[in-house]
């Protein structure tokens, strides 16, 4: 997708190619609002082992920008609330799951939600995946990705124990940039021996976002990228990169 | 007019350390690995006539070690026919036959050599759990260490008798570690192995191995370890493959 108000903003989930050869669909999901100077990203990532989790993902999703925008986007930057709509998003993915008959695990799905306002900006996140927040100097990574003791072993919504799993993080000054990407793209951009994010990827990505004559075609070369043989070389898992620049 | 520029051309993707893939092989190298077995299909021992005086003469062709020893070789082949397998997964090779031995210590796919296996000795296999054990957590701890990320370590124990030391402590040390999920243990067993104890050691159901069918175990193996060495966030419980092919009903 591709909006321009106050910000500039290109996501996209696109499916994994062992996805593609397991006939499996692309189980991340996202979704963008814009309310005035704020920004809500809610990016979420199906368990690969669930039988549903594309369902799971998208409608963690869409509940985690529906309640954000009932209940005040800037009421966010509390950690309290923000622990309030996760409760609500679990709530919308479990109802899904009894709908369809299915055990709510089925739905499983990682959630992470990237809120931005004029002089604060907080996260939000359960399981791997992350945000990262620039301010025109450099780029920070509030919430490091911990994957529990196995690189396969993550945390999820459906999880009994969510609410423990379920970090928060305040970030005071402006944000002018932010970058939500499932675990897929982790390795790509993130480097883990520094445990920082990786400058060299972001950089060129957010400054094509904003001086990219060509603003027709812009989207769907951003899609190419994340498709193209280096990204598929490395990763073989769905991956969604949302990307958000403040516009001057 | 010119092309537009392709989004992200300049971006430069971070290089990490592949996440890795320990597996310690854990093989029986005791004086029965070395007994010559029927070659699928023949009888082991036929009757020949000789000067009016009936003679038995041994038809057999092979002996489980170099089944073994072959089945080894194809499994390193083709976990190499599998790059990020093969940059993955981390071998170990610790025999129990007379003595414990550590044949490999952990190294990647890609620095292994397959090894020529003799059989000899008695059957310490209490020990060689301990020592296989000993090994993973020591690996664990240098993966941590040096901030690499790693999948459950696996320990493959391939037998054919039962222990001939005590094995007690070494069976609580796997039901222990499988509880805190430190690793996965299997047990293999070919025909005539004492399953009894077999099972008072693993957790998982230890699988018996239809006649000497090494290569198909093996081969099963780098298959769930190409698997599991792809696997992301959430498939962990996918480490617990279903056996197939080589085991017995």
């Amino acid at each position: 997708m591709t909006a321009w108000r106050n910000w500039a903003i290109l996501g996209d989930s696109v499916i994994g190619t062992s996805h593609l050869k397991g006939g499996k669909p692309c189980q991340d999901a996202f979704r963008v609002a814009e309310v005035g100077e704020w920004l809500v990203v809610a990016v979420a990532d199906g368990a690969g082992s669930a039988s549903r989790s594309e369902v799971g993902s998208r409608v963690a999703c869409d509940e985690a920008v529906r309640w954000a925008c009932r209940a005040g986007v800037a009421n966010l930057l509390a950690e309290a609330t923000c622990r309030e709509l996760l409760d609500a998003v679990r709530e919308a993915v479990l109802a899904e799951a009894e709908r369809l008959r299915l055990r709510p695990r089925e739905l499983a799905c990682t959630l992470l939600v990237a809120v931005v306002g004029p002089d604060a900006a907080a996260v939000l996140q359960i399981g791997d995946g992350a945000v990262a927040f620039g301010d025109g100097t450099g780029f920070r990574v509030p919430l490091w990705p911990e994957p529990g003791e196995y690189a396969n072993v993550t945390d999820f919504l459906t999880d009994e124990r969510y609410a423990d799993a379920a970090r928060f993080a305040r970030v005071d000054g402006a944000v002018s940039e932010v970058a939500v990407l499932t675990d897929g793209l982790q390795r790509l951009a993130l480097d883990f021996a520094a445990r920082r994010p990786h400058p060299p990827f972001f950089d060129p990505l957010f400054r094509q976002l904003r001086d990219d004559p060509d603003r027709d075609t812009l989207f769907a070369r951003f899609r190419d990228f994340l498709v193209s043989p280096p990204v598929n070389a490395r990763t073989d898992d769905d991956k969604t990169l949302v990307l958000a620049t403040r516009q001057p | 007019m010119a092309e537009p520029k392709p989004f992200g051309a300049d971006a430069e993707l971070a290089l990490n350390p592949e996440p890795r893939c320990a597996c310690v092989l854990l093989l029986d190298t005791s004086g029965s690995m070395g007994e010559p077995v029927p070659a699928t299909g023949t009888n082991l021992v036929y009757t020949v006539q000789h000067d009016g005086r009936m003679n038995s003469s041994l038809a057999a062709t092979t002996t489980p070690i170099d089944q073994l020893n072959d089945g080894l070789r194809a499994y390193h082949a083709d976990l190499l026919g599998d790059s990020l397998a093969a940059q993955r997964v981390e071998l170990s090779v610790i025999t129990f036959g007379g003595s414990v031995r550590t044949i490999y210590p952990f190294v990647s796919s890609y620095h292994f050599v397959p090894p020529t296996l003799t059989a000899d000795g008695d059957t310490p296999m209490g020990a060689g759990i301990e020592e296989a054990l000993d090994a993973v957590a020591a690996r664990k701890a240098r993966y941590k260490q040096n901030g690499l990320h790693y999948y459950r370590p696996w320990v493959v124990l391939i037998t054919d008798g039962k222990p001939t030391d005590s094995w007690q402590a070494a069976a609580r040390r796997v039901r222990e570690g499988e509880t805190r999920k430190e690793f996965a243990f299997f047990a293999v067993g070919v025909e005539g192995t004492d399953f009894d104890t077999l099972r008072q050691i693993a957790v998982r159901p230890p699988q018996q191995l239809r006649g000497y069918d090494f290569r198909s175990l093996f081969l099963w193996l780098s298959a769930s370890q190409k698997a599991v060495s792809r696997s992301n966030p959430g498939q962990e419980h996918q480490v617990a493959l279903p056996p197939v092919g080589w085991a017995t009903l």
